[in-house]
């Protein structure tokens, strides 16, 4: 199918990272989640590994511009993401797949998708294309036109991560796409999220290591709202050594990083 | 909203036909409204906060239309009610209860989010129903005749607050 290209997608981008936060602090609630985060993120795909509680789900939801940084400052494709106003822009070429996502249980598949792609302002005459693709991407071509409530959970959070992607965003932010996965369509989707790692920045948490060894070309760890590492798979895979407890390199080097001490002089 | 719009053309015809031959009673003439406000409250927020937040749209210009529309569909009662020719209900009546009354609910969403958006019109509405025909204009003022100058004004000042806080800040996550 082929896709007409808008000279919207051919300028050349006007910011050098599609992330860019320096000093972020974020709050849930009334309480900080997240304090002095300093953040760079280009194309590619970019695991955020951390423990429960770490501020994953906050980060992810300040960079889809869902939650207004509280302090610091915080550019989400160029624009800064800490104003009320000035954000349509970005946030239709955002993609965002939320931890847990309500719907209208009566929508279909492809309704669901539609309805995301209108939200998004994707062309009109576009929509049912795109939807279709987006659709096809996470393999429920068979199930587009079942209701929501009659899927499984790996297929509702295959129909979230379709209606992340039907608009072709710059930025794709997917929190825990993997829960509910089977095994096979956990390798379908790093494919995906390989595939789209080549022109996208796609943020991923989870807490599946080895997901993130697979598919993943950066990786940023947090713990206690801070970003305690970031690097590429290989450097996490070799800062483990035997003594640190975990079944795989990445495994031994996640629990050795998140042991270390704080280092004199803030995050790095 | 198929299941809302059910309830609230069954509950209307039935109030109109229920106090069909009774004496005037504003109660009976603001319930059917009440009940049209209360059942198109709940679509004042969607079925996900995070995503609805993150979306390009204009919310603002869809939400107040959301509102007005809501008013409207209230104030529609009263064709209805005068066909099943129960209550004497007048135009003034109806458009006014139905602003305040979308106002409120307005109020309700974009305080404590569509679920219990219907809160603050059943609350304002019951306080109405059980208070003794003293003069109090601005607490009563759903129940009062379609003259009364300050109860319009109160109308007025909810409908015009809820639309433009609701339109404004959008439902509570």
């Amino acid at each position: 199918m082929t896709r007409l290209v808008g000279a919207a997608e051919l300028a050349p981008a006007g910011y050098a990272f599609e992330v860019r936060a320096a000093g972020l602090r974020l709050q849930a609630g009334r309480r900080t989640v997240v304090d002095g985060l300093d953040l760079s993120l280009g194309t590619g795909v970019h695991g955020l590994l951390g423990p429960n509680g770490a501020g994953k789900t906050t980060l992810i939801r300040a960079l889809a511009t869902v939650l207004r940084p509280a302090g610091g400052t915080l550019e989400v494709l160029g624009r800064p993401a800490t104003g009320r106003t000035g954000l349509r822009e970005p946030r239709r070429r955002i993609g965002y797949l939320p931890q847990e996502f309500g719907y209208y249980r009566r929508f279909t598949v492809r309704e669901f998708v539609e309805y995301m792609a209108w939200l998004k302002e994707v062309p009109g005459a576009d929509v049912p294309a795109a939807t279709q693709r987006a659709i096809d991407r996470v393999g429920l071509a068979d199930r587009a036109d079942h209701r929501m409530k009659t899927l499984s959970g790996g297929m509702l959070r295959r129909a979230g991560i379709a209606q992340a992607i039907v608009n072709d965003p710059v930025l794709l932010l997917l929190d825990e796409p993997t829960v509910g996965l089977d095994p096979a369509q956990r390798v379908r989707l790093r494919e995906l999220l390989q595939t789209l790692g080549a022109d996208t920045c796609v943020v991923v948490s989870t807490h599946l290591v080895e997901d993130v060894a697979a598919a993943c070309t950066g990786v940023l760890l947090m713990a206690d709202g801070r970003l305690v590492f970031q690097g590429t798979p290989a450097e996490i895979a070799a800062a483990g050594g035997p003594e640190h407890p975990g079944d795989s390199p990445i495994e031994r080097g996640y629990a050795a990083l998140l042991a270390r001490p704080e280092p004199a002089g803030g995050t790095w | 909203m198929p299941a809302s719009l059910a309830l609230a053309s069954a509950g209307t015809a039935a109030i109109g036909l229920l106090a069909g031959g009774g004496p005037a009673d504003p109660r009976l003439a603001a319930l059917p409204q009440l009940l049209v406000v209360l059942a198109a409250s709940a679509g004042l927020s969607g079925q996900e906060p995070a995503l609805d937040r993150a979306a390009a749209i204009r919310w603002a210009p869809r939400r107040a239309l959301h509102v007005v529309l809501a008013g409207l569909l209230a104030a529609a009662t009263l064709p209805v009610l005068q066909a099943l020719g129960g209550q004497p209900i007048t135009a003034g009546f109806a458009a006014r209860n139905a602003a305040g009354l979308a106002g409120l609910a307005a109020l309700g969403a974009a305080a404590a989010g569509g679920t219990y958006a219907w809160t603050p019109p059943f609350g304002w509405f019951t306080v109405a129903f059980f208070t003794p025909p003293v003069n109090a204009p601005v607490l009563t003022w759903m129940l009062l005749p379609p003259g009364d100058h300050a109860a319009a004004w109160t109308a007025g000042a909810l409908a015009a607050g809820g639309l433009l806080y609701y339109a404004a800040a959008g439902p509570r996550r």
